[in-house]
């Protein structure tokens, strides 16, 4: 074992760290590599460790560490990097100072920085940098050690640094702290262990973990809100510890995890605020002037009329809008732009789901659409603002897009899911019990006469296995397979997913390989386009992709806030929200022509047609949430 | 004090024993150890003894609050860290665990 000053530590996205550190000895500089959750102590820049080193294939890794205190032995390094304190700059005569100082000198002032007594850095250091490196240098060791106890805790050290940076110094202090770090940085898998081992938290505690783990997952499948005797069996005294600890909400029969109600709550509130401000109105007459004005302008032969519908809309703060097919959602906004802009009111701004969807909705309008989290930050009072495409968004979404909008907006949703064979349960339907509904009679042009069946698909219409999806695979790697059954997309994903090549990437719950196709959507607050692509390899700066042909370089930043998941195979709702191209179609017999139109209208090329005969288990999936909608208006 | 450490013999009266057993070499390594905890006990308080060094109060007082502030700073930069991760869990349906306050 020798002794060494770690310089600079990188965590990689697939697991192993990379660290650059200086033998105190002969003063070399050695790269050394480890996983990242192989050691039970962090290895923090600055301090210095024993460390025992192995020549393997891949560089020289890094096999045992011990730590052990500062000495002098590396002070030229400690001072050249400001004794690796963030927030410190020494000026370079202070430096050209501390270098020229002899053995003593530097074991002193050493000494007494680690005791945090400066009396001896006084003559050193101008006043008021001498007492900010005291306190810099302390609050790194508090942070040494305060990571070090989550990490005995079983957290990694990414993670924990993460909890203590996050929890500050109530990280390890507080009778729950265990608890707190588990279930906001831990795996499911450091979950499950902590569950089954009676020893290292106490019955109330793990009853709490497992409960508020129960509804985590519960909700991500759309279930928030659940009445008291559906809760996991003797649950009830960690469902009064949640409450008590204001975790978990209870209204009289019913509980919901805190964050779930703030979410919703929130999503009412904006709604509230959209409602309680001024709104003017038009009367029928003034709308079917303007509508009567515009379409004498445009004077097109085929163009469907909207005008009861258009006044609906435009006297009404918020209308949600169901529509067959997205010629007649197009038609009708661009008939809205018309109107509205014959009546004096400031054009609307359109707002799509994300911007590979901009040229699908190009022609609707003459501005520019923009993606629901780009909504410009000027837009006109008594604006008007169409979200096209609503059932792809989340509650999260739908937050982020409401922020945006100004109080004295009116507001139009589209709500696209007639087109879609089956009707998923969505929080549209919450909104749709309270706001005027408009259905959109699919425009009725000469061509949808015609039955929709295309000669093509149906000329070979295999049954599939998984063999063809193999195929596929094999002969053009560039296929994204689109099914409705949730079975048969867990089927190919785990089919096509290489076991045996190199892990690149390591998320906190699943590892994915080289080559592996994955689904980046946002999770955090922060929103962008959700995307596909195919991992190739991994380096400091992140991870090397290639989406479309094009390569680039996704950032840790980014891919920590990021849900990733495989993505050879997926639901057709996921392929338009990342954006596809072009996919294979696997369908039942009887939904596959409307999935096929569904496709096609979102510029989505369906280069092949296969028919399961698996059962789809449960249509719908209930979902519950508390009221959107405002209570008082 | 004699010498800038402690007076042995003094200290050997003290306790009642010779002053052969802080000798390096010839008592208990826990006395050694001992004497040098009580050595620089002695070096500190002296150091902080208002004769010792002119006081200079109006630097020190800056110095503590050049300390609070920056403990302040850094607590606040942490809740603000924490209200980001709060945010965050609200959005990805995570779990919030904030204390009631």
């Amino acid at each position: 074992m020798k002794k060494y000053l770690i310089k600079r530590v990188i965590h990689r996205l697939d697991g192993i760290s990379q660290i650059t550190c200086v033998d105190s000895g002969n003063g070399r500089i050695a790269s050394l590599r480890f996983r990242t959750d192989a050691f039970d102590l962090p290895l923090l820049a600055g301090r210095m460790y024993m460390l025992r080193t192995a020549a393997r294939s891949h560089g020289v890794n890094l096999v045992a560490a011990l730590e052990c205190g500062l000495d002098i032995s590396a002070w030229a390094t400690l001072t050249e990097h400001n004794f690796f304190l963030a927030d410190i700059q020494l000026k370079p005569t202070a430096k050209r100072l501390l270098t020229s100082l002899d053995a003593a000198q530097r074991e002193r002032l050493l000494a007494s920085l680690v005791q945090n007594d400066l009396k001896s850095w006084q003559g050193v250091l101008p006043e008021p940098q001498c007492t900010l490196l005291g306190v810099a240098f302390q609050e790194a060791q508090q942070r040494y050690q305060h990571v070090k106890r989550l990490m005995a805790w079983g957290l990694p050290q990414t993670r924990a640094e993460a909890c203590y940076d996050t929890f500050g110094s109530d990280a390890c202090a507080l009778p729950l702290a265990r608890l707190k770090a588990l279930l906001s940085f831990g795996s499911s898998q450091l979950i499950q262990s902590a569950l089954s081992s009676q020893t290292s938290l106490e019955a109330s505690q793990r009853g709490a973990l497992e409960l508020l783990t129960w509804f985590r997952d519960q909700g991500l499948r759309g279930r928030t809100i659940v009445h008291k005797t559906e809760l996991p069996k003797s649950s009830a005294k960690a469902l009064e510890l949640c409450t008590h600890r204001d975790w978990t909400i209870v209204d009289g029969e019913y509980c919901q995890l805190k964050s779930h109600a703030m979410l919703q709550v929130a999503v009412r509130r904006q709604l509230e605020r959209l409602s309680s401000g001024f709104f003017p109105t038009y009367t029928p007459q003034e709308v079917q002037y303007g509508y009567s004005r515009y379409s004498q302008v445009i004077a097109s032969y085929d163009h469907h009329n909207y005008q009861d519908e258009i006044i609906v809309a435009i006297n009404s703060r918020l209308s949600v809008i169901t529509a067959r097919a997205l010629p007649s959602v197009c038609e009708f906004t661009s008939q809205l732009y018309g109107t509205l802009q014959i009546l004096y009111a400031p054009a609307p701004q359109l707002v799509v789901y994300s911007t590979s969807m901009l040229p699908i909705y190009d022609a609707c309008t003459e501005n520019v659409a923009v993606p629901f989290h780009e909504l410009p930050p000027d837009l006109a009072e008594y604006a008007t603002v169409i979200i096209t495409d609503c059932h792809l968004l989340t509650l999260s979404d739908f937050l982020v897009a409401l922020k945006g909008i100004p109080a004295s907006a009116r507001v139009v949703l589209f709500d696209a899911r007639p087109a879609m064979p089956e009707h998923p349960a969505h929080f549209l339907d919450d909104l749709k019990t309270y706001y005027p509904v408009i259905t959109l009679h699919a425009a009725n042009h000469a061509v949808s006469a015609i039955p929709a069946p295309e000669p093509k698909p149906s000329g070979d219409e295999q049954m599939f296995n998984v063999h063809c999806a193999e195929q596929w695979h094999q002969s053009s790697t560039g296929e994204i397979f689109v099914s409705d059954s949730p079975s048969l997309i867990a089927t190919i994903n785990q089919r096509l997913s290489r076991v045996r090549a190199t892990v690149v990437l390591q998320t906190q719950e699943t590892s994915f390989r080289k080559h592996d196709r994955i689904r980046v959507r946002p999770a955090h607050a922060n929103k962008w386009d959700p995307f596909i692509c195919r991992i190739h390899s991994v380096s400091v700066k992140g991870l090397f992709v290639q989406a479309e042909g094009r390569y680039s370089t996704l950032s840790p930043e980014l891919v920590d806030e990021a849900k990733v998941s495989l993505g050879f195979a997926m639901s057709p709702e996921a392929a338009v929200q990342a954006g596809a191209r072009s996919v294979v179609l696997i369908a039942t017999k009887a939904s596959r022509y409307a999935w096929v139109e569904y496709l096609k209208a979102y510029r989505i090329e369906v280069k092949q047609v296969y028919v399961h005969d698996q059962l789809m288990a449960a249509k719908t999936v209930p979902i519950s949430h508390q009221r959107l909608t405002p209570l008082v208006e | 004090m004699r010498k800038g450490s402690i007076d042995l013999t003094w200290l050997a009266a003290k306790i009642g024993a010779t002053r052969q057993i802080f000798y390096p070499g010839r008592g208990n390594p826990e006395v050694h150890m001992l004497l040098a905890m009580l050595n620089e006990y002695l070096k500190k308080s002296i150091s902080t003894l208002p004769g010792g060094a002119p006081p200079n109060i109006e630097n020190s007082r800056l110095q503590t609050e050049l300390t609070l502030i920056k403990q302040e700073n850094s607590t606040l930069k942490q809740k603000l860290r924490s209200a980001r991760h709060e945010l965050n869990m609200i959005h990805a349906g995570g779990i919030v665990l904030s204390d009631r306050s």
